[in-house]
């Protein structure tokens, strides 16, 4: 299909360029209904054509203003010149999508804009003084979810939202004890839902909205066609959910009456009520209020002295916890392992809580840089745009406000010496203004910053020049670009002839390196002369607690971060051992490791196999090489005192159940010493 | 903040072209998708990091999707994201059986494409 690609490319454009036409035509008033049946037509055969080539946002786009088209030609909604306006900007729109551009923004401010013209054209009727159309339908739908429900990757909110968006509705919530939000945190679902609904979807659609619940955790009756429900599981719902006895039709009849009420209280659109039943008390308060208030973003702030000594509490919490299951496991007591096994869930959930308390949108930082670009190209009078992208990423705190200093440093490197002078970007044929972009964003656990500015970028003669004369290399060495670039973060390498104002010599690219490592993250640089640079930074989104594995090796207890390991097993002695080169094989691949127990100089049994843990970290792997494969541990990491300061094995430890310490290794290191053998 | 991040999916299916006609329709859908052959070469993807959901085949060599669904579930921070289970088998009451085997959704195979990003959609959103 591949092929046809730059067809369906070249056919869309003349395409547009027809349709623009058109447009422009129609607002100098040409022949009305001739046009806007093209511009229908168009539209259509877009979206087909979109659709069979993969361009899902071409063909969302092309719907909205195909069903516009329809119902303009259908004179259900009348032409404006806001109307053709918006219809031009969706063609650029179009004409940049296949070019790939990025126009997330504007396409949703044009989708928004397409669906306003369309509910104005549908609150005609609405306003008409009908008491009932005939298109409407009401139905019941009740809904009593599996207790487990949540561990099938569910959430029965979003069925209640989703009945919510299709008409009015009446929601009667028969919730236990537990509130819903205790329910949720405890993934036990015990709130069942009466929902009357009107509106003008067709059963089947409304059916559909429960494509993953079973028949018997849900009903959808069709109150005009009362024989359309299973009575088994109304009369076993209200049952259940009514200790005294209702009558069915009667209660039934009430609410449907309630919600027709609503509908002709023209004063207030009201769409919907709720109404909370809780089980023990037969009195029903409205706290539908109560619980949108709830879900409000208002923030508060708390000194940041405050969530540490939370956090710290946490910790302790989550050692004791574990402590307590350990214990717990020798008695093999049933009802004590149970309780234990909640204390630890909360715990759990305790834990992630207080982790979200510390996060904080990266945006806070990134807005900060706006600022410090604009003064520092008036400095240095170049011209630079800063694009920002992915502000709302969260990440901890404490990693903000570490990784401060170094970003600024490489804004600054970027500004400084990356970007070029006005006339010097003219004559190579860029553009005037330096654009220099941050952008943000997840990948697993990690937060990914990057750097990226359209100057000069490193100039890598120069850095194997100084690296010669600094002896990191011998005249004649072959080396990589990958190498080269890891000598500019090497103390006291500078390539820099004068010592410059701005950027200075004080903070270089070696400290950058070293702060980041000690908040567990990393630095990469790609440069391309003259095209610009590219730095990566990758960051853990939180600190403090972390899931690790404990391995053994000699008398001592090791831990390694759980999501670096891609696998462990079992291998002989010999095979590891006894080969000439330490590599493994390990799938289809050379895998190289490290034995800890010869790192460590502890004595390894001949006779018993080792275990080998696959790291994985950034889609490097090697081995690592212990004694024992102990467990899991959610580790709470401390800095090591002093006394570590100078080793460069292990990045922290985390005092274990029994008191002991054990140590977690710096993956990061271990895979250099590998590298530089 | 959430709707700019790319939503993950580890899709598991021994049949080449069945995963990647399932790959490409996740990816033109705008989600990561990282793919594995069977079971337990799947295994590696739950090491704690972020996955968003879990299509996977029924029968396969060497862990089948019964198997890799009770070890996708034991572990705390999967235990509440969506699991399709793709099978041949055609069963009347596949939301009963879903409902035990604590996954999602069974869904038929052969599938239609549309009804697929369907089920993968009202899943995810």
């Amino acid at each position: 299909m591949d092929e046809y690609i730059n067809s369906f490319i070249d056919e869309t454009r003349e395409m547009l360029l027809a349709l623009e036409e058109d447009l422009l035509n129609l607002e100098k008033g040409g022949d009305e209904d001739e046009i806007i049946q093209n511009v229908f037509r168009t539209m259509h055969t877009l979206k087909g054509a979109a659709r069979m080539y993969g361009f899902e946002n071409m063909e969302s786009l092309t719907h909205e203003f195909e069903t516009l088209y329809d119902q303009i030609r259908n004179r259900q909604i009348a032409l404006s010149d806001e109307i053709i306006d918006t219809t031009l900007r969706g063609k650029d729109v179009l004409a940049g999508m296949l070019e790939n551009k990025e126009s997330g923004k504007q396409e949703k401010e044009i989708i928004e804009s397409v669906e306003r013209y369309l509910t104005q054209g549908q609150e005609k009727p609405v306003k008409a003084p009908v008491n009932k159309d005939s298109e409407s339908s009401s139905f019941l739908i009740l809904l009593s979810p599996d207790k487990s429900v949540f561990e099938r990757g569910l959430d029965p909110n979003k069925i209640l939202d989703e009945l919510k968006e299709m008409g009015r509705h009446k929601i009667i919530i028969h919730e236990p004890e537990q509130s819903w939000d205790a329910q949720k945190a405890n993934k036990i679902c015990e709130t069942s839902w009466e929902i009357y609904l009107q509106g003008k979807h067709k059963l089947e659609e409304v059916k559909d909205v429960f494509l993953f619940y079973d028949e018997e955790e849900y009903t959808v009756l069709d109150a005009d066609v009362p024989s359309s429900f299973s009575e088994a599981f109304i009369r076993s719902f209200f049952q259940k959910n009514y200790r005294e006895a209702v009558d069915i039709e009667r209660h039934t009849l009430e609410n449907f009456r309630e919600l027709a009420d609503l509908r002709t209280d023209d004063g207030q659109m009201q769409r919907s009520t709720e109404v909370l039943v809780k089980e023990e008390n037969t009195g029903s308060e409205n706290q539908a209020a109560v619980r949108s208030k709830n879900s409000s973003n208002s923030t508060i702030n708390v000194a940041s002295k405050k969530i540490d000594d939370l956090m710290n509490l946490v910790s302790s919490l989550v050692s004791s916890t574990a402590e307590l299951k350990v214990l717990a496991e020798v008695h093999k007591d049933y009802k004590l392992n149970n309780a234990i096994e909640n204390i630890d869930k909360i715990t759990k959930q305790f834990r992630n809580n207080a982790l979200d308390l510390r996060l904080v949108p990266i945006g806070t930082l990134l807005n900060k840089f706006n600022r410090h670009v604009r003064d520092l190209s008036v400095e240095l009078n170049k011209s630079v745009s800063v694009i920002i992208e992915g502000q709302e990423t969260e990440i901890d705190k404490t990693i903000l406000s570490a990784i401060e200093k170094p970003l600024l440093h490489i804004i600054r490197n970027s500004i400084d010496h990356g970007i070029e002078s006005g006339e010097e970007r003219i004559g190579k044929g860029k553009s005037e203004q330096g654009v220099l972009k941050i952008t943000a964003f997840y990948t697993g656990a990690n937060v990914v910053i990057q750097v990226q500015d359209d100057g000069r970028g490193f100039d890598l003669g120069k850095i194997k020049k100084t690296a010669i004369e600094k002896g990191y290399l011998e005249h004649d060495q072959q080396v990589s670009e990958k190498e080269l670039l890891s000598f500019v973060m090497e103390p006291g390498f500078t390539t820099s002839d004068a010592i410059s104002k701005v950027s200075g010599r004080g903070f270089g690219m070696d400290i950058v390196k070293k702060e980041l490592n000690a908040v567990s993250g990393s630095i990469e640089i790609e440069t391309e002369k003259d095209l610009g640079t590219f730095i990566t930074l990758k960051l853990p989104a939180t600190l403090s607690i972390i899931d690790t594995l404990m391995i053994g090796v000699g008398k001592s207890t090791l831990l390694l971060p759980l999501p670096e390991i891609e696998y462990c097993y079992q291998e002989t002695w010999e095979n590891i051992y006894s080969g000439e080169n330490d590599y493994l094989k390990y799938h289809d691949m050379m895998l190289p490791f490290i034995s800890l127990s010869s790192k460590f100089n502890s004595e390894s049994d001949r006779e018993k196999d080792e275990m080998v843990v696959v790291i994985n970290k950034y889609d490097k792997k090697y081995g690592i090489i212990a004694d024992r494969v102990i467990g899991e541990h959610q580790a709470v990491i401390k800095p090591l005192g002093e006394l570590f300061i100078n080793q460069p094995y292990f990045s922290g430890g985390s005092v274990m159940v029994d008191g002991e310490l054990a140590l977690m290794l710096d993956t990061n290191y271990l895979f250099s010493q590998l590298a530089m053998n | 903040m959430e709707e700019n991040r790319k939503k993950r999916i580890v899709v598991i299916e021994d049949f080449n072209t069945s995963r990647q006609i399932i790959k490409k329709t996740l990816e033109n859908m705008g989600f990561i998708v990282d793919e594995a052959s069977d079971g337990r070469e799947a295994l590696m993807y739950f090491n704690g990091s972020r996955i968003d959901m879990v299509i996977t085949d029924y029968n396969m060599p060497n862990m089948n999707g019964a198997e890799l669904v009770q070890y996708v579930r034991q572990k705390e921070r999967y235990k509440y994201i969506p699991i399709f289970v793709l099978s041949t088998e055609t069963s009347t009451n596949k939301q009963q059986k879903a409902k035990e085997a604590k996954i999602t959704a069974w869904v038929k195979k052969p599938f239609d494409i549309q009804d697929f990003k369907k089920l993968v959609k009202r899943a995810l959103d």
